[in-house]
């Protein structure tokens, strides 16, 4: 009750013009910055910052976080039209969302994208709002043996989404793994696979592999159709919103993936990319019709992109509670507190209860905002799939490099991006799927180092995995879903013959 | 082009050949400290790469026994992509010292024409103006220091 009133207070502070202004530019600019391939909200953050400085506390925080949200959620814009993610956490939206885009329904995916972001992002603020304390605690509890296992569930997705063709999806998958492992080890120190190459040392970096698979090797892809065709015709628009019906089917997927993404969201290293994929595979394990995943359906991007945006409220759970930031956005947003004389924690709470508050009727607010934008925006950013390929392929190679090239400021991820797309063109040609070795490639390290660090912390006994409850929940979940797939297989065998041969 | 019956047990042998390799070269990360407890750094790359040998081997085994559907992919256009891939090395080797500014109008025009096989002037200027658009977005708006080349 008492969080309620306060929660009244917040909104009356605000809703001024200048805070509503600061909301509305600072969605906008976000939405802008995530479609952007390379550019991602901690960057954003990070270069806006400075339009900042003027500004008070309330204003200038709102207006930062409606950039997180909102580039969280701009992501899903050029994942679904031009199949480049803007973000790693959109890169579970390019499956579906593209399909769907080319099979001339850009708009339809465009609005699912903003109403599942925005119902996840909205899920997550009120998780935040009333059980941030707890849920932070149950946050602290996670050790290397829990993010391992974790990892591990995560990891586990990779039969599903090798279903089709599983000894080619595992091989990607461990190319994935294989890919993780190089850089220096951060246990021991020991550099891997560098070759003496400097620029190695600090491993493959994820944003030019994911531009390289899903953008470059789209167009070669689409050079070779349109040399082969002379030119081939775009299919027409016809979807450009959902529908009550389309908001329905998918409103379990959309519950579920809130769930998830807060959940994960709150866990300090773990973010947006890995809640997305975890709530893919959830959102596929639980539909009625899985065989629909991966050719363009709802819930395809209803799931990731619903977890993404709920794991920008979950991410604020541990900064305002603990102060403890858990992601590379919050860990810039800690900056940005700390210029406006305020320090994120327990303390924040007792002596600024206003501005906490503030803070989270801005969330709010910024989720509107972006929801707002992008259903306004779906018709409009439609006619991108109208561009010509004369157009868009050279658009998009230019967008790609600098994208790649933004990151790091270096022109080997360029390289390494444009090697990826030769190796993403020559995995479709060949009937490997690519999504397994995008998800090996984002939890492989971790699972590993958390796995190692794990074993040193228990002095070498390896039932610390099986021991820790936590652990123990998601490596049973984790093999559950490794067998399905095989458990469906034998099924379906089974029953092709049982099934007596017609006349 | 067309496609090889068993391009699968091809590639199976390569991958296999490729998981041996760095199976050899992860042999080599022993660290110089011991800890109690402690998997080398080693043990994983080698792991995988034996995941990798297994399942190239049984990819092999299954195209060669014809478990498996063959793969059907065309690669009637393969000669395109191999000159639009040629010149994104290009691009990426002479970006250093040509500069952004000179060396993506040109590659964005040289792909243009690639992709419609004719040089039209109609064509350029969406893509000579999409281009200037980007660089003015990153480089000027967002500060990201693209490569000036001898524009300095």
């Amino acid at each position: 009750m008492e969080s309620a009133l306060l929660m009244l207070e917040g909104f009356k502070d605000v809703v001024t013009l200048q805070n509503l202004l600061s909301v509305f530019v600072g969605s906008a600019l976000g939405i802008s910055i995530g479609a952007l391939p390379g550019l991602n909200a901690s960057m954003g953050i990070a270069l806006l910052l400075p339009l900042t400085y003027g500004m008070s506390a309330l204003p200038a925080i709102v207006m930062l976080l409606s950039i997180y949200c909102g580039a969280i959620y701009g992501g899903s814009i050029t994942a679904i039209l031009l199949r480049t993610p803007g973000t790693t956490a959109a890169a579970c939206t390019v499956f579906d969302g593209y399909e769907m885009a080319q099979n001339g329904e850009p708009g339809r995916a465009l609005s699912m994208a903003a109403t599942a972001s925005f119902i996840g992002g909205i899920f997550s603020v009120i998780v935040l709002i009333f059980l941030s304390p707890p849920l932070a605690r149950m946050a602290l509890m996670f050790g290397p043996a829990e993010y391992f296992a974790l990892c591990f569930f995560g990891l586990s997705i990779i039969s599903s989404l090798a279903a089709e063709n599983m000894v080619k999806g595992l091989i990607s998958a461990v190319i994935g793994l294989l890919l993780g492992t190089a850089g220096l080890d951060i246990v021991t120190g020991v550099p891997r696979f560098t070759f003496d190459i400097v620029e190695l040392l600090n491993g493959i970096s994820f944003i030019p592999v994911l531009i390289g698979l899903f953008a470059v090797s789209q167009i070669f892809i689409t050079v070779e159709k349109e040399i082969q065709e002379l030119g081939g015709v775009k299919q027409a628009i016809s979807g450009l919103t959902i529908s009550l019906k389309d908001l329905v089917s998918v409103t379990g997927t959309v519950i579920r993936s809130s769930i998830i993404g807060t959940l994960v969201g709150i866990l300090p290293g773990a973010g947006a990319t890995m809640s997305s994929f975890i709530s893919y595979n959830e959102a596929r394990r639980w539909s009625k019709t899985p065989e629909k995943f991966g050719k363009g359906c709802l819930e395809g991007i209803a799931a990731p992109e619903a977890a993404n945006n709920a794991a920008t409220g979950g991410a604020m759970v541990p900064l305002l509670s603990l102060g403890i930031p858990g992601s590379e956005t919050t860990a810039v947003l800690v900056g940005a507190f700390m210029i406006q004389g305020l320090r994120p924690g327990p303390l924040l709470f007792r002596e600024n209860p206003d501005l906490v508050y503030g803070l989270f009727a801005g969330m709010v607010l910024a989720n509107i905002a972006f929801f707002v934008l992008g259903m306004l925006g779906a018709r409009l950013f439609s006619q991108v799939t109208k561009i010509p390929n004369r157009v868009l392929v050279p658009m998009i190679l230019i967008l790609a490099t600098i994208g790649s090239f933004a990151e790091n400021n270096s022109l080997s991820d360029v390289f390494l991006m444009f090697s990826f797309g030769v190796v993403g063109y020559f995995m479709r040609k060949f009937e490997f799927p690519v999504a397994p070795l995008v998800l090996a490639l984002v939890l492989g390290p971790m699972a590993e180092s958390n796995f190692r660090r794990g074993l040193i912390i228990s002095a070498g006994d390896w039932t610390t995995f099986f021991t820790r409850p936590i652990s123990l929940v998601f490596l049973a979940l984790g093999f559950a879903t490794l067998i399905m797939p095989f458990i469906r297989m034998i099924r379906d065998h089974r029953k092709t013959r049982e099934v007596p041969p017609s006349e | 082009m067309k496609n090889f019956r068993y391009i699968n047990s091809v590639l199976g042998v390569c991958l296999f050949a490729f998981g041996f390799l760095i199976f050899r070269e992860a042999g080599n990360y022993v660290p110089e400290i011991e800890i109690d407890g402690q998997v080398g750094a080693h043990a994983f790359p080698q792991l995988f790469a034996v995941a990798l040998m297994v399942l190239s081997a049984l990819m092999a085994l299954l195209d060669l026994k014809k478990l498996t559907k063959p793969t059907t992919a065309s690669f009637a256009g393969i000669g395109a992509v191999a000159v639009t891939a040629g010149f994104c090395y290009a691009f990426w080797y002479f970006l250093p010292e040509v500069g952004f500014l000179i060396m993506a109008p040109l590659f964005a025009c040289t792909v243009t024409a690639i992709t419609t096989r004719r040089f039209r002037i109609m064509d350029m200027i969406p893509v000579l103006l999409v281009v200037f658009a980007v660089y003015f977005v990153f480089a000027n708006l967002l500060k990201v220091p693209v490569p000036a080349g001898f524009l300095g």
